[in-house]
């Protein structure tokens, strides 16, 4: 794996130790979302495997886009760039109740770490098709830490 | 920059400005007015730089004596004045003249309401190619004739009569309304794309007239999409197609000005910044529906990938696969063809060309030509002979020879 590995229970653990400092009150380094929002935010991603029936899938030009352009960007080591775009389906719009969606986010981590990296080696993913676990693991951690970031923890 | 220089270029750029600002005051009816008063202008400034020099803000000499010029011309021209005061529903125009707008928003709302114009359905789609470059990018009749290869003549009586059908059908300046302006603006895409496509594939040899007519229809473009009712993903599909073709200009024509095919391309000289914009825009046309310009930029895109790969060639086929589907075109079926050939080898490409019923176009035969060449010597050359004959322009014919004798 190129990034700590969160389908394992210490950096899974980790990542939920700083997602416990954050605080309603928490204010974002940089960007427009607030905290609540943020882990709204986070919930997509996890939401997109675990409901993906909720998301319509995308079309043929849209899946070229996605792996042409997007996939790259989402998959790969390299950190994500601050204030960067986001994808219509990760846009957060109102207020979100920042302990209910603190929750959900930690219940999916424990999610993903008890099926382990075997659980999605090869899985296809909604947006860019079959990825591998070092992959899936770069879009799962990369994503979580630059909000943890984002929010000072 | 000498006069000489100077002058030219201020007309390409500041003419069509002046043009669009005063048609937008007078009507189009009123189109051969105000070229006579940027007319009138420019050769002022002719004569007035010639002797005195080049003014410090040329541009801005421009834009005043315009505006005096068509103060005098309403002024001395009273019954124009009022003609057209009076069909504008504007106070009289013979005492107290309109002021000239020639600030940077209204010479783009203005600019954008003449390309409608020139793309009104009533005219024929050469000729708005033809007046889109007069009026639009202020390119003169014997440019206009060297790129469409054709006497100057005809260019101009093509001109006036769609002035003329301009006058009779009543068209108007105002912007379609919401209704109407998808199909409206599908045409002025149709009319960007053909006035690119002319200095793409034109047989003229002047790469820099060639140039010069590619980035006028990239300029259109993105003069569209710098305006919300315009500003649509058919629109940005439509300028990352033309990023991507335009990025390989360089690389397209050696220094005689001979055409150099894709595969012999150097890589290199492929602009990269080009192909930046490119991605740019086709990122930003993914939303909703993809339309025929969407799937020609994907299949563009993955031309200027510049590793060869199965898996190219692959997503190339599968493009123009839906792209068939969508709109046949014969030229992209042809098109497909190549792709097929670099995906399941020249027979299975021979056998779907031959299917196409293509044999009266040099390019059905210069492509069968090149699809035999590796294994039916005797094949591809009566191919090429062929497509010899059928080839229009001298600059297609020389290509083609080339061929026939790297055999």
């Amino acid at each position: 794996m190129e990034l700590p590995n969160i389908f394992t229970q210490p950096v899974a653990g980790a990542v939920i130790s700083r997602i416990e400092q954050l605080q309603p009150g928490s204010r974002p380094g940089w960007g427009k979302m607030n905290v609540g929002q943020m882990l709204a935010h986070c919930n997509v991603q996890y939401e997109m495997v675990y409901d993906s029936h909720k998301f319509p899938r995308p079309n043929f030009f849209m899946r070229f886009i996605l792996k042409s352009f997007i996939k790259k960007v989402v998959t790969s080591a390299a950190p994500y760039k601050r204030n960067a775009q986001t994808a219509p389906a990760f846009l957060v719009r109102g207020d979100r109740d920042f302990d209910h969606e603190k929750a959900r986010l930690i219940g999916y981590i424990q999610q993903t770490a008890n099926l382990g990296e075997a659980g999605f080696d090869g899985k296809a993913s909604h947006s860019f098709g079959v990825l591998s676990k070092n992959e899936w693991n770069n879009l799962f951690y990369k994503h979580l830490d630059h909000h943890l970031q984002q929010f000072g923890v | 920059m000498q006069e000489r220089e100077l002058i030219p270029r201020l007309f390409k750029t500041e003419y069509s400005k002046i043009i669009a600002v005063l048609c937008k005051l007078f009507g189009i009816r009123h189109l051969a007015e105000a070229e006579d008063i940027v007319n009138d202008t420019f050769l002022l400034a002719t004569e007035t730089w010639g002797l005195k020099g080049i003014p410090a803000d040329p541009a801005a000499w421009l834009y005043r004596v315009a505006k005096n010029k068509t103060i005098d011309y309403l002024r001395h021209n009273k019954v124009f004045s009022e003609k057209v005061s009076a069909a504008l529903g504007a106070a009289s125009w013979h005492t107290e003249a309109p002021e000239l707008d020639l600030s940077p928003p209204n010479v783009q709302d203005s600019q954008l309401r003449m390309l409608f114009v020139v793309c009104h359905p009533a005219i024929p789609q050469e000729a708005q190619v033809g007046l889109a470059l007069r009026i639009l990018c202020g390119f003169g009749i014997d440019e206009i004739a060297e790129a469409f290869l054709t006497g100057k003549e005809t260019i101009s009586k093509r001109l006036l009569r769609a002035r003329q059908k301009l006058r009779e059908t009543g068209v108007t300046t105002a912007l379609p309304g919401e209704k109407e302006m998808e199909a409206r603006l599908e045409a002025v895409l149709t009319t960007i794309y053909l006035l690119f496509n002319e200095g793409y594939y034109s047989s003229t040899k002047n790469s820099v007239l060639r140039k010069e007519l590619c980035m006028e229809a990239m300029r259109l473009c993105y003069l569209l999409l710098q305006q919300r009712h315009t500003d649509t993903p058919a629109v940005s599909a439509l300028l990352s197609l033309m990023c991507f073709h335009a990025s390989r200009f360089d690389a397209r024509v050696d220094a005689a000005g001979e055409q150099i095919l894709y595969e012999a391309q150097n890589r290199e000289l492929w602009n990269d910044a080009l192909i930046e914009k490119g991605n740019y825009y086709l990122i930003r046309s993914a939303q909703g529906a993809a339309g025929k310009y969407h799937l020609e930029a994907a299949i563009a895109y993955h031309h200027c990938e510049k590793t060869d790969s199965p898996e190219k060639w692959r997503h190339i086929l599968e493009l123009y696969n839906r792209l068939l589907q969508l709109e046949y075109s014969p030229v992209a079926a042809l098109n497909r063809t190549y792709a097929l050939s670099k995906v399941q080898g020249n027979a299975a490409a021979i056998t779907e060309a031959s299917r196409l019923q293509l044999s009266g176009s040099h390019l059905y035969h210069s492509l069968m030509g090149y699809l035999y060449a590796g294994t039916d010597r005797q094949k591809a050359a009566a191919h090429y002979e062929e497509a010899l004959q059928l080839a229009k322009t001298a600059h297609d014919r020389a290509l083609i020879s080339r061929r026939l004798k790297q055999l």
